[in-house]
């Protein structure tokens, strides 16, 4: 049984009121939406035999369903703006049974799933792997749904995880220790140094020498303070760049692993922001804000036991205003934050302006728009203006209140002091000290909630890291893997069904079988599942149901790098590294031999470009190969592919890109590469899959038609109507030149 | 100095003779089927057994509305809904209604802001609602000046028509953030 939701008690007596004792309960869900399309919950219970839609409204006003699933031939998940419908068809209509929020669609695209099978008489099995809304452990809205949960990140343990990368580093780590608390424990002198100055020597005007003494001893207070700060700083920032470096490389090396599932559920953006501003942030809190941590919590102990032993009357006096400052420090914090958000905010539309406006400065100028820019420019500048006054009047209004609050322990201290001085039960040193550290004592606790908040985020962060470092990889050294070398490239698939989402095949049950050496074009309409097919064979994927077999045996229990050691792939947009075109000739054999190297590129029509250039195989090809016009690109990732020697070939839209005679000389290119190497080559334009000794059509995820171009001609089917198509289209243009 | 250039005006496609495409209102007419849904007959002679109406501009023109067939391909244009007989109009409205969900914020009872993404808890025509909301381009629009459109992480729309018509609390979280 399928439980996304428990039903509550009075949900679940009702449901077992109503349910008929030979019926099988499969799958229970919760909606976020009733019948009269107010926010509140409704259920559905999918048993064998039925759908049911309850809530906890009175009977007559629940808008109760229950429907048989004999009268049901279909299911969908309507997409709504804003949220979604469930609806079941019957008499060959769509009928809406339940809304949910935007929030549930996952959820109810899987119920829509389960209804359909049961309609379709199909084996009940949907998928509860749904990223969930709301926190588990402690009820909140994740702002995420892929990370955990922010609230509930347990600071201590990801403390102790950051501390476990110090143990290389001991020694250093416990200089930096014995220098921050050293610190700490210097600056408690002067305060002392100047009451027995005061009193000893200058209200008795005597003892220049203890004078000399104490002043040395300010002195070396002061030079300790300095030492031990530059040295705190130079071990913390070395230890600290140090553990992030190494976190940083463990990161990318585990990115580098990961499964191309995990990398599009990311996306490219907040593995960017994970490697970078994740660990950045947590490199700075290391480097400013641990110390300052722990060189405040040190001082306010200090100071407070100094005080309390000084006069414990007065200084509980003087800690009344201590909440106050404490209190006003949280809401400064909490409304800032808000500010600084908004002009971080405002900034990065700034960016993204200024960015889209200099990338588009052609089209600009071409439609005469540059005063139109200009103005959208001004518009948000403004607003970073705005935003950034608005911030800074708050911050100095609010400071400067806060400094008032805390000046109020001060006058406190001067008061009562004062008055102790005057009795005699103080000495005016005592007092001068009593202020100095009240001073030392406000001034932290002003700032400890931005320091909190910013240790919070940082080790939110820091967990992030810790999440993905965690995540299992792509299964590279399994030892009990096979080792099939070489691969004749026997292909089979047998049943395959696969979805980037699992609520959505791609493929559905599909059956192909390839000989060794065979030349298989793949055909269909975009989005009809032909890359994704040949992403099975490299197994940049895994199927959902059914099997990939190569030479015989399950893709799964061969070897990933013996694998993929043996596939090439040329993609329609090549990708190159930076570096030189040898490097990337031989980014898959860098051991390969200069001959086997000028060879590849003789067979991929790209031997006579490269010596054209003035550097030759030394020619720089730029950041992603972008100073290579794209057939260049192609044909350095053919001589690539080439150099490899795989046993599986896989062209997808190798020649989309380029002009047809940059066509003509990649074609001749992947004619000598594809002999005796088993082949599936994708392309839209079907004269280039001519070679091909059988073309497979993919049609909604499924073989919709095997067989020869002459074969699939004669069959006057899908085949047939896009050749005639792209014939037309040809003619077309050839009437428009 | 500028030169005008004479043109063959029978080579030229004017966009005014393309036109925007719309089909007048006073031949459309709408009907329920059987299942309740929306039927569409212009003239009596094309006839569209299932469709749904969206906005063509549905934050700035609410008169464009285009219907669509199940698979989401126009099938005509309306202009001016309000030139369709009252039967019509009424059922155009109610497809409108049916496909877009999107709750106006009557007052905002709480709201907090970590760095860039902010919790929310609204009150709405629609009951309570707890959203999250992460500071990105197109999740605060402002189809006018004082309209607020917010949508969530998931794709939810909450509406504020004229936030100076909030109470105070409510109002200072629009002086904070927009």
């Amino acid at each position: 049984m399928v439980i996304f939701d428990e039903l509550p008690p009075e949900i679940a007596a009702q449901w077992g009121r109503l349910k008929h004792s030979q019926e099988e309960t499969l799958l229970v869900a919760m909606s976020d939406i009733r019948h009269d399309g107010r926010f509140g919950a409704r259920w559905i219970v999918l048993t064998d035999k039925r759908v049911v839609v309850l809530s906890d409204l009175a009977p007559g006003e629940d808008g109760e369903v229950s429907l048989d699933v004999s009268e049901i031939t279909d299911a969908r998940a309507e997409p709504l703006v804003g949220g979604g419908r469930l609806e079941v068809k019957q008499g060959g209509y769509f009928t809406p049974i339940l809304e949910y929020s935007s929030s549930l669609g996952d959820k109810f695209t899987e119920v829509a799933r389960g209804i359909q099978q049961l309609a379709k008489d199909e084996p009940f099995g949907v998928t509860t792997d749904i990223p969930r809304a709301r926190c588990q452990r402690c009820g909140s809205l994740l702002p995420d749904r892929h990370r955990n949960c922010p609230r509930c990140v347990r600071k201590m343990a990801v403390i102790l995880r950051i501390l476990s990368y110090l143990k290389p580093y001991r020694a250093l780590a416990a200089v930096l220790i014995v220098a921050t608390l050293g610190r700490a424990l210097v600056q408690l002198t002067p305060p002392l140094l100047t009451r027995r100055m005061i009193d000893d020597v200058l209200i008795p005007q005597e003892n220049f020498m203890l004078l000399v003494w104490l002043v040395g001893g300010l002195i070396a207070a002061n030079l300790a303070t300095g030492g031990l700060e530059i040295a705190g700083g130079w071990v913390g920032s070395w230890l600290s760049t140090r553990v992030i470096a190494n976190m940083r490389a463990q990161l990318y090396q585990v990115l580098e692993r990961m499964s191309l599932t995990f990398h599009n559920r990311k996306g490219q953006g907040t593995l960017l922001s994970l490697v970078t501003r994740d660990t950045e942030s947590l490199n700075y809190f290391m480097i400013d804000g641990v110390p300052y941590l722990v060189v405040n919590s040190a001082m306010l102990i200090g100071v407070l036991s100094i005080m309390v032993l000084m006069d414990w009357q007065l200084t509980l006096v003087i800690m009344l205003p201590v909440p106050f400052v404490v209190m006003g420090g949280a809401i400064l914090v909490r409304r800032m934050r808000v500010l600084w958000s908004r002009v971080s905010q405002n900034w990065a539309m700034l960016h993204g302006q200024l960015n889209e406006s200099l990338s588009g400065i052609r089209v600009a100028k071409a439609f005469a728009q540059e005063d139109a820019e200009i103005e959208r420019f001004d518009r948000r500048n403004e607003a970073v203006a705005r935003a950034t006054v608005h911030e800074s009047r708050f911050w100095d209004t609010s400071f400067a209140s806060l400094n008032f609050l805390t000046g109020t322990g001060v006058f406190i201290a001067w008061l009562m002091g004062g008055s102790s001085v005057i009795d005699g039960s103080l000495t005016l040193g005592e007092l001068t000290a009593f202020v100095q550290y009240l001073w030392m004592l406000y001034g932290p606790l002003q700032w400890f909630n931005r320091i909190y908040s910013w240790m919070s985020r940082a080790l939110v962060g820091a967990d992030r890291v810790f999440d993905v470092i965690d995540t299992p990889t792509e299964p590279y050294a399994e030892p009990d893997k096979l080792n099939v070398r070489p691969l004749r490239g026997e292909v089979e698939f047998r049943e395959v069904t696969f979805g980037y989402d699992k609520t959505k095949p791609v493929l559905k049950k599909v059956d192909l079988h390839v000989n060794p050496g065979e030349m298989i074009g793949l055909v269909g309409k975009s989005g009809a599942g032909k890359s994704t097919l040949a992403h099975l064979v490299c197994r940049f994927y895994e199927a959902d149901h059914g099997t990939v077999l190569i030479d015989g045996h399950d893709i799964r229990d061969i070897e990933l790098t013996c694998l993929r050691d043996q596939i090439g792939v040329v993609l329609q947009e090549p990708f190159l590294f930076s570096g030189t075109i040898l490097e990337n000739i031989r980014y898959a054999k860098p051991d390969a031999e200069v001959p086997d190297v000028i060879a590849a590129a003789r067979a991929a029509n790209a031997h006579d470009f490269i010596v054209g250039k003035p550097e030759g195989y030394d020619t720089l090809v730029g950041e992603s190969g972008n100073r290579l016009s794209v057939g260049e690109k192609q044909r350095v990732s053919i001589a690539r592919a080439v150099l490899k020697d795989p046993g599986i070939l896989i062209l997808d839209e190798a020649t989309a890109s380029v002009d047809t005679e940059t066509e003509f000389a990649i074609q001749q290119a992947i004619s000598r590469l594809i002999k005796g190497r088993t082949t599936f080559a994708i392309a839209h334009r079907l004269s280039t899959l001519r070679n091909a000794d059988r073309l497979v059509v993919l049609a909604e995820g499924a073989v919709a038609e095997i067989g020869t171009h002459d074969e699939l001609l004669a069959k006057r089917g899908i085949y047939h109507n896009l050749v005639e198509m792209q014939r037309t289209v040809s003619r077309l243009r050839a009437v428009e030149r | 100095m500028a030169t005008d250039v004479a043109l063959d005006e029978e080579e030229l496609v004017l966009i005014g003779d393309i036109g925007p495409g719309t089909t007048d209102a006073a031949t459309i007419s709408l009907s329920r089927g059987s299942s309740g849904q929306m039927r569409v007959e212009i003239d009596g002679d094309r006839c569209l057994l299932e469709g749904k109406a969206v906005w063509a501009f549905p934050l700035t023109l609410k008169n464009y509305v285009s219907i669509l067939d199940t698979k989401n391909k126009e099938f005509c244009l309306i202009e001016d809904p309000e030139a369709l007989d009252e039967e019509s109009r009424q059922i155009l409205y109610a497809s409108l209604e049916s496909y877009y969900r999107v709750y106006r914020i009557r007052t905002i009872r709480a709201y907090r802001n970590d760095w860039r993404t902010s919790f929310w808890i609204v009150e709405t025509d629609h009951g309570l609602r707890e959203f999250v909301m992460r500071w990105e381009l197109d999740s605060v629009l402002q189809p006018s000046e004082h309209e607020v459109l917010i949508i969530d992480i998931d794709g939810n729309r909450f509406h504020i028509p004229d936030f100076r018509e909030l109470d105070e609390s409510s109002k200072r979280v629009f002086d904070l953030i927009l």
